[in-house]
């Protein structure tokens, strides 16, 4: 049996969790946004993958990582534009766009992959370029610390920014009040003289930003190709997170990280030689539980207000 | 404009007719048609399809036709009933998820002669011949190469932990053959080596398949195998991260990285599964009129099913290490060393196996 602590309490541990967070709370913050806005947004998994693709591919064309990355927030932007016209102009139902694009986005991949380099499986035999990795200086001097938070790729970084930018749009800005209102209450919202479209419209393609930058970092700095469905349901996962953290983004982040460090656990002790069923399971069934104690406590400090 | 366009599709048609008109060509020794999912996962089916390559290559005359059935699994019975119905001399098809759809039109075509390229069970009409490769002896030849690596000091390996690793894509037989050879070859030319095992419960999660190498790389082992599709792709990323070696499976896996020499070179070798020459020979025993039907053949390291890619970085490995994965070859070969295979384990027996090679902490 293998000494939990040994695993956990090492710094090492902690720069892997974040390095396996990141398609995750990038997914779960533009979940949250679109959640916030009254929009269940399932089409992350596809954003996400579309945009793990189109960076890769624009990085090998260009040469050049940075331009990968500006055409695959271009493509997170479209897909989501794509949602937009689904749901806000033909008034189709979300959930629905949503699957169709993520069906589209697992195949088109695959699809526009051959005709670019014959394969159907992975672009290694491009060498794209991928985003660089960043040491922080002065703390990358800092034992502990320095470990745990220097050396990551720069879309690490671009992670920790975002969650505390959405958290000023959110709940600093006349515009996350909006979204806010318009996820409440619609109508409200419209007799108010909020315009419902243009705020759905805004959330849903800063979603598909914050799902693109997931896709790039699984494309261009977790791996260093793309692969046929290399996302893996990460997107999925990341849309739990928002669901779990009940429209708090402090409790969004939070769920993301207990994912990403169970994730991570699970990784590790899947070198011993332990039933790897169980082990398999480890994320999913460790954050369900968590959620359960989390909404038991919720539900009782509702009580004890009296509330219910 | 619609003028226009009534008198271009009339056009295409035309052409499209005198292009479907009979050519004059040879009458061709053979036709040959293989029923596959899909080409151009430079993996497994890629070398299923060169088999075709090497049929026509090979065999004067011979005309090949490669069916990519596309991977809806109920849309594969149509595809088979057209090849029957085509006027092919045989039939290629098959592989473990294929196999139960090709069997049930086999049984339709009782004057046709069909080779199933890749399954385990012994077929179930009389007129198809099926092929199997041993995934121990393919694991056996790379648990060879690693537990030598693994105890030389080589520009990415030293002789201090002896610990190596493999990635499985599942926990089943399948899978487990190939791991269960490995840990034999391993421990064969080392018999102190540890060897760590992993699964990513996914053949599609290159990101998980990184992390777990990471963990192993950090545990100690300098050189890691994988048994997990695309998954294992994430093994060479963690391979040029942690600056240690990686081994390939089926195909010749170094081959991918042309583009990137920093990777290649990471990739010592590959256990290679050879479908493509297996089809090839198989083929010529049809003409012949060798083939036996009603048979399943089990391809080893003697027949050739399942080899080392043997590539130039191979080749610039020690020649101590490559005479010693020869001589262990050989005796595989002349039947003096019996490699064991996963397929008839039970859970407990294997977990059992896997405690025992773990490094103890």
């Amino acid at each position: 049996m293998p000494d939990l602590f040994e695993i956990i309490f090492k710094p090492e541990f902690g720069f892997t969790v974040i390095r396996v967070v990141v398609p995750i709370l990038f997914a779960a913050l533009g979940a949250y946004i679109a959640s916030s806005a009254g929009i269940g947004n399932i089409a992350m998994e596809g954003t996400m993958l579309m945009a793990a693709f189109v960076g890769t591919i624009c990085s090998a064309i260009f040469q050049n990582p940075w331009i990968g990355l500006m055409c695959a927030v271009l493509s997170g932007v479209l897909m989501s534009l794509i949602l937009t016209y689904f749901t806000l102009v033909l008034k189709t139902n979300n959930i629905l766009g949503g699957i169709a694009l993520n069906l589209f986005a697992s195949s088109f991949t695959v699809f526009l992959l051959f005709i670019v380099t014959g394969s159907k499986g992975t672009s290694a035999t491009l060498g794209a370029k991928t985003l660089p990795k960043i040491d922080i200086p002065i703390l990358k001097d800092i034992p502990v610390l320095g470990t745990i938070f220097s050396g990551h790729n720069v879309l690490v970084y671009i992670m920790f920014a975002a969650v505390i930018l959405v958290y000023f749009l959110m709940y600093q800005t006349p515009l996350g009040l909006r979204i806010k209102a318009v996820g409440k209450d619609e109508h409200a919202a419209e007799s108010v003289g909020i315009n419902i479209n243009r705020i759905k419209t805004i959330a849903l393609v800063l979603s598909g930003v914050l799902a693109s930058l997931g896709g790039v970092y699984m494309s261009m700095g977790y791996l260093s190709f793309f692969s046929k469905n290399m996302t893996n349901g990460r997107g999925f996962i990341g849309l739990a997170a928002a669901a779990m953290g009940h429209g708090n983004i402090w409790m969004v982040t939070i769920t993301s990280f207990l994912f990403g460090a169970f994730d991570a656990l699970a990784n590790a002790l899947a070198l011993y030689a332990l039933p790897s069923e169980i082990i398999i399971t480890i994320p999913y069934v460790a954050v369900f539980g968590a959620i359960v104690i989390y909404s038991i406590f919720e539900w009782r400090n509702r009580r004890a207000r009296g509330e219910e | 404009m619609k003028k226009l366009l009534t008198v271009l599709v009339v056009a295409l048609m035309a052409v499209g007719l005198t292009a479907c008109a009979p050519k004059k060509e040879p009458e061709a020794t053979v036709k040959v048609a293989l029923l596959i999912p899909f080409r151009g996962d430079q993996s497994y089916f890629d070398v299923v399809a060169n088999g075709m390559k090497l049929v026509t290559e090979q065999i004067e005359g011979s005309e090949t036709t490669i069916i990519e059935m596309g991977t809806d699994q109920s849309k594969w019975e149509n595809f088979y009933l057209d090849a029957c119905e085509g006027d092919y001399d045989v039939i290629i098809g098959g592989n473990w998820e294929a196999t139960p759809t090709f069997e049930k039109v086999i049984a339709q075509f009782p004057d046709k002669k069909f080779i199933n390229f890749d399954n385990s069970a012994a077929p179930t009409n009389a007129n198809t011949y099926v092929m199997f490769y041993k995934a121990n002896e393919l694991g056996y030849l790379t648990g060879l190469v690693a537990g030598l690596v693994t105890k030389t000091n080589l520009e990415y390996s030293d002789d201090t932990a002896n610990i190596i690793g493999a990635i499985g894509g599942m926990n089943f037989g399948g899978i487990n053959d190939f791991l269960y050879g490995y840990i034999q070859g391993a421990q064969a030319v080392n018999p102190d080596v540890k060897i760590i095992v992993g699964y990513a419960g996914s053949f599609s999660d290159a990101a998980k398949g990184k992390e777990l190498a990471l963990n192993m790389y950090a545990a100690g082992a300098d050189i890691v195998f994988h048994a997990a599709g695309g998954t294992g792709n994430g093994l060479f990323d963690a391979a040029v991260e942690a600056q240690h070696y990686a081994l390939g499976v089926d195909a010749d896996q170094a081959l991918l990285f042309a583009a990137d020499p920093a990777k290649q070179k990471m990739i010592l070798t590959s256990g290679t599964k050879n479908v493509d020459l297996a089809i090839l020979q198989a083929v010529e025993r049809f003409m012949d009129g060798t083939l036996p039907y009603n048979t399943i053949e089990v391809l080893g390291i003697k027949e050739n099913g399942v080899a080392l890619a043997e590539n130039a970085i191979y080749n610039a490995l020690p020649a101590s290490i490559r005479d010693v994965v020869a001589a262990y070859k050989a005796k595989v070969v002349s039947g003096e060393i019996v490699v064991k295979d996963a397929l008839t384990l039970t859970a407990e027996q294997w977990d059992a196996i896997l405690a025992a090679a773990a490094p103890t902490n």
